[in-house]
């Protein structure tokens, strides 16, 4: 297939240093200018290079142009709570927000993807960094350090997987953090020669965000040290805590919510950071008691998920779960037995009962729904031609994506093919290319007042139909943003805690009815058309 | 919060030796002789004799105290002084010339007890120098029981020797907290004191100027100065006679100075006075006759034997009045003066609490055994230590600063939780409270306990720290309850009082200041004085006054008497008379009407509190005070203390259901935090003249000179004739305490009313510091909250500005 596109296909026999090395080797069996870095599953849209080249001849110290990455599956939060279609990913928080932010300082980082260097700098590199498991964000730093420059292009201009359960997300999760320690650790950026003073801040934060775990886990035990032992970890009275803390709060929620709600909905990077930091945390500690030790592994992203089930890294959580609703009860207990603490007590106990909605809203993260369609569907409208036993008729595609399409058939003869048939298609191409048919596996027939919809699955048997798939979902990176703008909007603060705290308490009864094997039972309360 | 009482107890707080402020809602009035008619009568033992007394032979002098002068030696600082609750601890110092010291001596205690406290647990000990030298029983409810042993020779040294009143009491039939407020022994200063058991020796027997503490005072612990001084009339001595005042009080160390100018020698001197002849050798020798011999031909200053029968006169005379002036300065007030920038390290508190109360000039940590509270436990339900600490004159950080107490202490597992804590009073008020609320005992150690700085002021500042520790077998109180069983609380003298860097400015008009440390007089070069009437009468309450500034200040001011308001120049200024005296115009500088000189003398006498000539009136305004009734300064007159309650109560009661919501949010902020909807309101400019409200005797006020920026203070009584009592009452120590604000007006005996200052200025006391700055605005946004609010949020939008134009400005365009 490699020779039928025109690709040249290297692999390796020992895989040193991980991904630097390949792409390491990469690097030594080309030559071309500029390198374009691309993760497996990951695929540019045609207008990939014409958005992103044009930088490099601007700047000649220009060593990277970054772009987004667009995931076209949801993450196991956004798959199994259920929020990918409304509400914005994660990632949208860091491309959308952060990597802007830095950029403007001139210190935007490689993220491993969806990127073009200029080989004459990572020439002065030697190539890629191999030194920690985050051989991206090294390189870029070791580059910046050197008085190069980087651009990052605010366009979705790829389209990729992400981890789809729980388990690899943690994975992937994992290394991110142990990666970005060994940078703190090893390049010191704060203290890091030649970078400006916006660029060791930039590095700093972004490495010192991985600490995050230590705060969550104070913020999750400090409570129960009260409820359980009587150990005052800081003493304040419930007026005082409203003055101070609550107002704290809120101040702090309607900050961010102003700063970058449309990106972020309230509680949900709470959320994010608790069911992380029960691995993180663990893993952050052992980086930084071993920094050479961590080693890169590859995040997988491609399995599937077939049946419900609670994540093999799931039960930490029903623990934390389990405990929370204890400190609940000592919480009660406490009033109970000693009145004159109850005002301490009250707000302890309602500090547990936030931490415990968040551990709630684990249980819903780690709880696994099965994955409905594999990939996200854009809508495309392109004229074409179908071919089924000799059956002929003019079609217009409603949507496509990577690995199956819907068309409408604009004939009445069609509604008689059964489904499971092969068929040959032909489109109209966006740019001049050799003409030819897709195999399409028929899946389901909707007759309707307009005429047939039809699904169809990809059966690509030559280099040529993944050119006309390649040219039918990769066309057009514009579907992208428009998907994710169509997220994009600001619930508000009073609105969002409303939706989290429902949420929250329908994740908790999923969750344990999950562990109870209860599924069955649930399968009402789960819409089944909603899946993904 | 609990805050049962506001500032008004703070007056009453620093009374210290004299009374003790009893923040509970129930008690007795102790003055009362006998505690009135019992529903039944609990027999109170019979005066046996202390067992400890042995049968001297002095013990029948004791009940004739009158007839010879000079038989006896008063040693309380007031004329009562009331050891309250479970336990409750008095020290002070009194000092004894070299014969004194020498005599065969007898300790005369007189004491009267609550009815409640229990005989047979109850116990009142008398150390002096450490030693004890009486102990015996509470049991004398019924009247004043009177004891005396001789004191072991030896006992008593020369000079400074220090007396302590330890008392044990327990209630007789109730465990609960609030009874341990009904407890009180009240030491009587008439029967207590030293006598000499051979009455022929003539104790008071001054060799030097070094003998002026000596002196002592009277039974209500008043120090009489008479200064004789045949030309006091005569403007040409007004300068002497108040450099002459200020320099003996300061020498003596006395607790309560009253200066009596004459131009005659007293008939008859009583104990606590000391005679001074001041004039001319001429004039001199014109009051004696003769002079005595070591004063003959040249300036003089020394003891000489008075003509009259009684104790030695200090005799201060020269060839003409500018050489006395001279000699006075070097002789008398040279010795105690001390450089305006210079602190001192400890306040003068010896004449009624002993240590000296250490005076906090910067940052400072004091432990427990330097403030004299030792290590000790409690078994009872409430235990309170007390600790004084003296802020300086341009203290100013009440709004801004917390002193923080680390705690060393301990309390049993007895200790029931819920009812049981730990409270921190400032001059009275609630500061702190820490609940002991573990059911398994506690240890503290090094407990941080943050006291807010808001009660302190300038001057001495007491600190009280009490234990309230309720147990089980206090809810049942069965019999024998309340005797004393196992321990319940400790406190170890290893726990600090930390007081942080706090504001330094001066602030005017503040009598506050000049009544704690006699600032802003204390530090100007000169000060002006202006009199009603260059008289006797206004001589001896200038002096009187001067005295006590002097006292307060640590150091003589240097006085220029002036005949009117035109003269003073760039000096701060005091103002003493009567109103009608008052020159024209010169009032409305202090900021009190003018016309108030021709209204105030014509009004009647009101009903006033006439003061109780043996002084327990000090102690009934206390107990007034506390019976809750919770003043707080405004402006409506001095009749009617409650009204900001009554208002408080009416404002909850009136208004629609939103109004009345948001009033109880108001009230809740103002109890919980503080803060009130009250306090966003900017302080009014208009300046508005006091007019004194009816029954008013004297007023004290103060005000700012606009153009010199200098601080006028005004001491004005209503008639002539009462001005020289009025400045007496008012120096004594509740009263003087109590001066606050720009005006405070004095009613009656005690009772005091202040009006705060609607707008003050700054002075600036010390080398400007940026950290002295940031500490004083802080204090001033903390008090200014609204405008504090205002700058926040100016501060918010400009940082907000600032980084959007800045963003704007630096890092790629994007």
């Amino acid at each position: 297939m490699c020779d039928g596109l025109g690709v040249t296909y290297l692999t390796r026999e020992r895989n040193i240093s991980a991904k630097a090395g390949n792409l390491n080797n990469g690097i030594a069996h080309s030559d071309g200018e500029l390198i374009v870095v691309f993760d497996a599953d990951h695929a540019p849209a045609r207008s990939f290079l014409t958005e992103t080249i044009g930088y490099f001849g601007k700047d000649p110290k220009l060593f990277l142009v970054q772009t987004p990455h667009f995931f076209i599956n949801p993450d196991p939060l956004e798959r199994n709570l259920q929020t990918f279609k409304t509400m914005p990913s994660e990632n949208e928080m860091f491309y959308g927000i952060i990597q802007r932010g830095l950029d403007k300082w001139d210190s935007s980082f490689f993220c491993g993807s969806a990127a073009i260097l200029r080989r004459t700098a990572l020439q002065t590199t030697k190539g890629f960094s191999g030194r920690s498991i985050t051989e991206d964000a090294e390189t870029a730093i070791t580059l910046h350090a050197s008085g190069w420059h980087s651009v990052y292009v605010d366009k979705p201009l790829i389209a990729g997987l992400q981890p789809a359960t729980f388990t690899s997300f943690i994975g992937q999760r994992s290394r991110w953090a142990q990666g970005m320690m060994q940078i703190l650790l090893y390049h010191r950026p704060m203290f890091k020669r030649g970078l400006s003073l916006p660029q060791r801040l930039c590095y700093s934060s972004s490495a010192l965000f991985w600490l995050f775990p230590f705060a969550r886990m104070i913020f999750l035990v400090a409570p129960l040290f009260y409820l359980f032992f009587g150990l005052e970890i800081f003493t304040a009275s419930g007026p005082e805590f409203i003055a101070y803390v609550l107002s704290y709060m809120v101040v702090n929620l309607m900050m961010q919510n102003y700063l970058y709600g449309r990106f972020r909905w309230p509680w949900i990077s709470e959320l994010y950071e608790f069911i992380q930091s029960v691995y993180l945390l663990p893993a952050v500690i052992s980086v930084l008691l071993n920094p050479s030790k961590p080693t890169f592994k590859v995040t997988a992203k491609n399995e599937s998920l077939e049946t419900r089930r609670v994540s093999e890294l799931g039960q930490p959580f029903f623990i934390i779960f389990a405990v929370l609703s204890l400190g609940v009860a000592a919480t009660y207990w406490r009033i109970i037995t000693e009145p004159y603490n109850a005002d301490t007590t009250l707000v302890v106990g309602l500090w547990n009962i936030l931490n415990l909605l968040m551990a709630g809203c684990a249980l819903g993260v780690v709880s696994e729904r099965p994955e409905g369609r594999a990939a996200r569907r854009f809508a495309v409208k392109r004229r074409g031609e179908i071919t089924i036993d000799g059956l002929r008729a003019p079609i217009v595609t409603e949507n496509v994506s990577v690995d199956g399409i819907a068309i409408r058939v604009m004939s009445r003869d069609f509604d008689k093919v059964p489904v499971g048939s092969l068929a040959q298609a032909s489109f109209e191409t966006t740019i001049d290319m050799p003409k030819g048919t897709l195999p399409l596996r028929v899946t389901r027939l909707n007759p309707d007042e307009k005429g047939l919809l039809m699904g169809g699955r990809y059966e690509p048997s030559a280099p040529l139909h993944s050119r006309i798939i390649a040219d039918l979902a990769f066309s057009d990176a514009k579907n992208w943003s428009e998907f994710q703008k169509a997220r994009r909007h600001n619930p508000g603060v009073i609105y969002g805690t409303l939706r989290f705290l429902r949420l929250a308490i329908f994740q908790t009864s999923r969750g344990i009815s999950y562990l109870f094997g209860l599924y069955r039972l649930s399968r009402p309360a789960s819409r089944p058309g909603a899946a993904e | 919060m609990k805050r049962p009482g506001s500032s008004w107890l703070a007056l009453a707080a620093l009374m210290g030796a004299l009374a003790i402020a009893v923040p509970a809602p129930a008690q007795e009035k102790p003055s009362s002789p006998a505690p009135g008619p019992a529903p039944f009568m609990i027999a109170p033992p019979s005066p046996a004799p202390a067992p400890e007394t042995p049968p001297a032979p002095a013990q029948q002098a004791v009940p004739a105290p009158t007839s010879p002068v000079f038989v006896f030696k008063a040693l309380l600082p007031a004329a009562s002084v009331t050891l309250e609750g479970e336990s409750d601890t008095r020290n002070w110092a009194f000092n004894l010339t070299q014969d004194e010291a020498g005599a065969d001596l007898n300790l005369d205690i007189a004491y009267q007890n609550a009815l409640v406290v229990m005989p047979e647990v109850s116990r009142l000990t008398v150390r002096i120098n450490g030693e004890r030298a009486v102990e015996v029983p509470v049991a004398s409810s019924d009247r004043l029981k009177r004891t005396s042993v001789a004191l072991r020779k030896g006992l008593l040294r020369p000079g400074r020797n220090t007396i302590g009143f330890d008392v044990v009491q327990r209630h007789r039939t109730d465990c609960t907290v609030a009874s341990t407020y009904e407890l009180w022994t009240r030491i009587d200063g008439a029967g207590t004191r030293l006598s000499f058991r051979n009455p022929g020796t003539r104790p008071l027997k001054l060799h030097s100027i070094d003998d002026l503490p000596a002196v002592g005072a009277d039974e209500t612990g008043v120090t009489t100065l008479v200064i004789v001084a045949p030309s006091a009339s005569h403007a040409v001595a007004a300068s002497s006679i108040f450099a002459v005042a200020q320099a003996l009080a300061l020498r003596g160390r006395y607790g309560q100075v009253a200066v009596q100018v004459t131009e005659q020698l007293p008939d008859r001197v009583r104990p606590g006075t000391l005679t001074v002849g001041l004039g001319t050798r001429e004039e001199m020798r014109g009051l004696f006759g003769t002079l005595p011999a070591e004063a003959g031909g040249r300036s003089f200053v020394g003891f000489v034997e008075s003509p009259r029968k009684g104790a030695d006169l200090l005799l201060v005379t020269g060839e003409s009045w500018p050489e006395l002036e001279a000699l006075i300065g070097k002789l008398l007030t040279a010795p105690v003066s001390r450089a305006t920038n210079i602190n001192r390290k400890t306040m003068d508190t010896a004449s009624w609490h002993v240590p000296d109360a250490p005076f906090i000039a910067d940052r400072q940590a004091l432990r427990f055994s330097e403030l004299g509270i030792p290590t000790q436990e409690s078994s009872g339900r409430r235990m309170r230590v007390r600790a004084l600490v003296a802020m300086p004159g341009d203290f100013y950080a009440n709004a801004y600063g917390e002193a923080t107490l680390y705690l060393d202490g301990a309390y049993s597992e007895d200790v029931l939780p819920g009812d049981s804590h730990i409270e921190i009073f400032v001059n009275g008020n609630v500061a702190a409270t820490v609940p002991l609320n573990t059911t398994t005992g506690g240890l503290f150690r090094q407990f941080p306990i943050s006291i807010p700085l808001r009660h302190f002021r300038p001057g001495v500042n007491e600190i009280w720290l009490e234990a309230v520790t309720l147990a089980k077998t206090d809810l049942s109180c069965g019999p024998g309850a309340t005797l004393p069983g196992k321990n319940r609380f400790a406190l170890f003298d290893t726990s600090v009082l930390a007081i942080p860097d706090f504001a330094k400015i001066g602030i005017s008009p503040n009598l506050a200041a000049v009544a704690g440390t006699g600032f802003p007089y204390s530090v100007a070069p000169h000060v002006a004085l202006v009199m009603g009437r260059q008289d006797i009468t206004n001589l001896s309450a200038a002096a009187t006054l001067l005295a006590r500034i002097a006292q307060s200040a640590s150091r003589p001011l240097s006085v220029d008497v002036l005949a009117g308001a035109a003269g003073v120049g760039d000096r701060p200024a005091l103002i003493v008379g009567a109103a009608g005296q008052m020159p024209a115009g010169l009032l409305p500088r202090a900021g009190i009407a003018e016309n108030v000189r021709a209204t105030w003398p014509q009004r009647g006498d009101a009903v006033v509190v006439t003061p109780d000539a043996e002084g327990a009136a000090v102690f009934d305004a206390v107990i007034d005070r506390l019976q809750g009734r919770q003043t707080t300064p405004e402006n409506s007159g001095g009749d009617a203390p409650t009204t900001e309650a009554i208002r408080e109560r009416w404002r909850g009661s009136l208004g629609g259901s939103l109004a009345r919501y948001f009033i109880a949010v108001d009230q809740w902020l103002q109890r919980t935090f503080d803060l009130s909807f009250a306090q966003l309101r900017t302080p009014s400019r208009a300046p508005t003249l006091y007019e004194p409200a009816e029954g008013t005797e004297l007023i004290a006020a103060q005000a700012v000179d606009p153009e010199t920026r200098q601080v006028w203070t005004a001491f004005v009584a209503r008639r002539d004739e009462t001005l020289q009592s009025s400045v007496s009452r008012i120096v004594s120590p509740g009263n003087w305490a109590g001066m606050a604000g720009q005006i405070t007006a004095f009613r009656g005996a005690q009772e005091a009313h202040v009006i705060s200052a609607a707008s003050t200025s700054f002075v600036m006391t010390r080398p400007f510091s940026l950290a002295n700055m940031r500490l004083v605005a802080a204090n001033w946004m903390s008090s200014n909250i609204g405008i504090y609010a205002l700058a926040l949020l100016t501060a918010c939008i400009a940082l907000g500005t600032g980084t959007f134009l800045m963003l704007g400005r630096l890092g790629r365009r994007s």
